[in-house]
């Protein structure tokens, strides 16, 4: 499992954490029961504070990626594959408002984008 | 969460100089950073925690004891490590660890070697002879052998190249694995030591700013950078500290929300780094005398 | 009581080397036939103690042994203490110079115990003034109270003669004196152990609360 920090990226280190361990969850890298890295372990690691891996890990359990369990650590949790493919929804989601957004910054109609859209799709398929 | 050290009105005047009325408590199993400019009392704090100088008032405890009361228990419990070196000039290496060991019940003479070896402290080289980053390595060596709960560090990098820095946070990072030992340093350089701190400890003037979690810290304030048309006698008192050129100002505002409300529209705002929020209220209180 | 033997094995351990200048020291006595044992009893004594002293207030060398974990009353404790093996080391150096003396066949005279013994009881009284202003003064007039103690010793070896000649009974008395007057013997050692206690309580004073 890699977790890779950027200090220029302006993307708070807890969000930078959370975000990658939720995109290996997501695209099934780490499976339910792997466990994670101690927090202490995770901050020495990456030389930041305790607290800040600790803030990650709590937003990735909020979400019910991930369950702690004291004195034992934290593990990818058995959440079952239709909640994963919501979660993966949702992820999509987000990225096709930052396409529309793109979009309407370059004055595209929505059947242009539609169109590009396909035009992709198809060409992916081949 | 308990405290490991725990302050109560704690004062103390010198002849140019005063700590005032500083209660604070330093959380157990964390890093904390003790931050502020040069004079702002940070070392005066530490020795008074270490005994060396007592408060005019003020009460201080240490792993829930009273530390006026319980020094000695208390102390063989703490690794000290000095901004300026405390050990015997012409001792060597060897003959200074065989002063210090027999005082401390928990002393670990495996672990010592260890540590020796890792720092690669050569045991023939009188203290007087090493240069100040070997010094730090022998006092920390020292401190981790008598498996000290409580780690407390005066300027641990100031004069150090990067390299040792670097090894420094990993050293410190091992050191708390065990959710039970706590990290105390100071230092008036906060872009090093900073990033593995969990609690913030600000010192200025004698006073205490304030002693916040490190990772919201910073989302509390709002650096503020503008055009000086906006800057009018009720506008400025907003700000904590304000910086103007003739190209425009930078300002922080303790108060995020409002802050925004206000700037939004007409101003960059952004979050502040642990150096601006203490440049700014350093520069403020100078501003107020 | 394990921490005054180790601070004073401290000491031993700082001062080693001085420690073989006064092996030197003593050879150059010995070889003088200098009968003094001002000289070779007090003198040693109090340097072998200003040495330690100083070398505890040197640079921050204060703030190590403040770090340490101990009660701030057992370092000064442990240098009362400290005068004992100080005393034991001249006192049994002098002894083996006299031997050596006897051995030789440069000496003849019996010792004079009494005499001797009376040298090495002055130094913890020396002492007594030494510590309260050596706690007080600390590092920046330590240099001025170790002159001036040297200079007491040095003054005090010459001065036994004019001393013998104003009070021409002190000496005979001094070593003649039987053990009848136990009462005064017992009194002037209560008095001597009194003072030294005093001075102890006055380092005390001015050191536990002392900012280092």
């Amino acid at each position: 499992m890699n977790i890779l920090i950027s200090s220029t990226s302006g993307e708070p280190i807890y969000a930078q954490i959370a975000g990658q361990v939720r995109q290996l969850i997501l695209q099934g890298e780490l499976v339910s029961g792997t466990p994670l890295p101690s927090i202490r372990q995770l901050a020495k690691d990456l030389q930041i504070s305790v607290i800040t891996t600790k803030r990650a890990y709590e937003e990735l359990e909020r979400e019910g990626l991930i369950n702690s369990v004291v004195g034992k650590g934290s593990f990818v949790s058995g959440a079952d594959q239709e909640f994963i493919r919501e979660q993966r929804l949702r992820i999509m989601e987000g990225k096709l408002k930052e396409i529309i957004d793109e979009s309407r910054l370059l004055g595209m109609e929505y059947t242009e984008l539609a169109e590009m859209l396909k035009l992709l799709y198809e060409e992916e398929k081949e | 969460m308990s405290d490991v050290i725990k302050l109560q009105g704690l004062s103390k005047s010198y002849d140019r100089f005063a700590l005032r009325d500083i209660s604070l408590g330093i959380k157990e199993g964390y890093i904390t950073g003790l931050i502020g400019p040069n004079g702002a009392g940070k070392t005066s704090l530490i020795k008074m925690i270490m005994g060396m100088v007592y408060p005019d008032q003020g009460d201080i405890q240490l792993f829930g004891k009273n530390h006026l009361q319980q020094q000695a228990a208390n102390k063989d419990r703490i690794g000290y490590v000095s901004d300026e070196n405390i050990y015997y000039e012409h001792l060597t290496v060897k003959d200074m660890k065989r002063v210090i060991a027999p005082f401390y019940t928990r002393w670990d003479e495996k672990t010592y070697l260890k540590y020796q070896e890792k720092f690669k402290l050569p045991p023939g080289k009188k203290i007087k002879d090493l240069s100040k980053g070997m010094k730090i390595k022998f006092s920390l060596a020292v401190a981790l052998s008598h498996g000290a709960d409580l780690l407390i560090m005066d300027e641990p990098t100031s004069g150090l190249d990067p390299i040792f820095r670097r090894e420094l946070l990993e050293l410190l990072s091992e050191h708390i694995q065990d959710e039970k030992k706590s990290i105390v340093f100071s230092t008036h350089n906060t872009s090093d030591l900073d990033r593995i701190a969990d609690y913030i400890v600000f010192i200025n003037e004698g006073r205490l700013v304030f002693n916040e979690m490190r990772e919201t810290l910073t989302e509390k304030y709002l650096l503020v950078k503008g055009g000086r048309e906006l800057l009018d006698r009720d506008v400025r008192h907003m700000f904590i500290g304000i910086r103007e050129t003739g190209v425009g100002f930078e300002g922080l505002i303790g108060n995020r929300v409002e802050g925004e409300r206000y700037f939004k529209d007409t101003a960059i705002c952004e979050m502040p780094t642990l150096e601006e929020i203490m440049y700014f209220t350093v520069k403020g209180s100078e501003a107020h005398v | 009581m394990y921490s005054s033997f180790y601070l004073i094995r401290k000491d031993f351990i700082l001062t080693r080397k001085y420690l073989l200048l006064l092996l030197l020291f003593y050879m150059v006595i010995g070889y003088s036939n200098l009968e003094s044992y001002i000289v070779s009893a007090l003198f040693p004594s109090m340097l072998m103690l200003m040495n330690a002293c100083s070398l505890d207030v040197q640079h921050n060398n204060q703030r190590f042994l403040v770090s340490l974990p101990l009660p701030r009353h057992q370092l000064v404790l442990a240098k009362y203490l400290s005068l004992l093996p100080y005393a034991a080391i001249s006192l049994t150096c002098t002894l083996l110079i006299y031997l050596a003396g006897v051995a030789t066949g440069r000496t003849i005279e019996p010792i004079a115990w009494r005499e001797l013994l009376l040298v090495i009881a002055c130094f913890p009284l020396l002492a007594s003034f030494y510590f309260p202003l050596y706690y007080w003064l600390g590092q920046k007039g330590m240099q001025i109270v170790n002159m001036i103690f040297m200079m007491l010793v040095m003054i005090g070896y010459p001065a036994i003669p004019s001393v013998n000649k104003k009070f021409p009974g002190l000496f005979d008395w001094i070593n003649s004196a039987t053990t009848d007057n136990i009462l005064l013997w017992a009194i002037g050692g209560m008095a001597y152990l009194f003072f030294i206690y005093c001075s102890y309580l006055i380092s005390l004073r001015v050191f536990v609360k002392k900012d280092i």
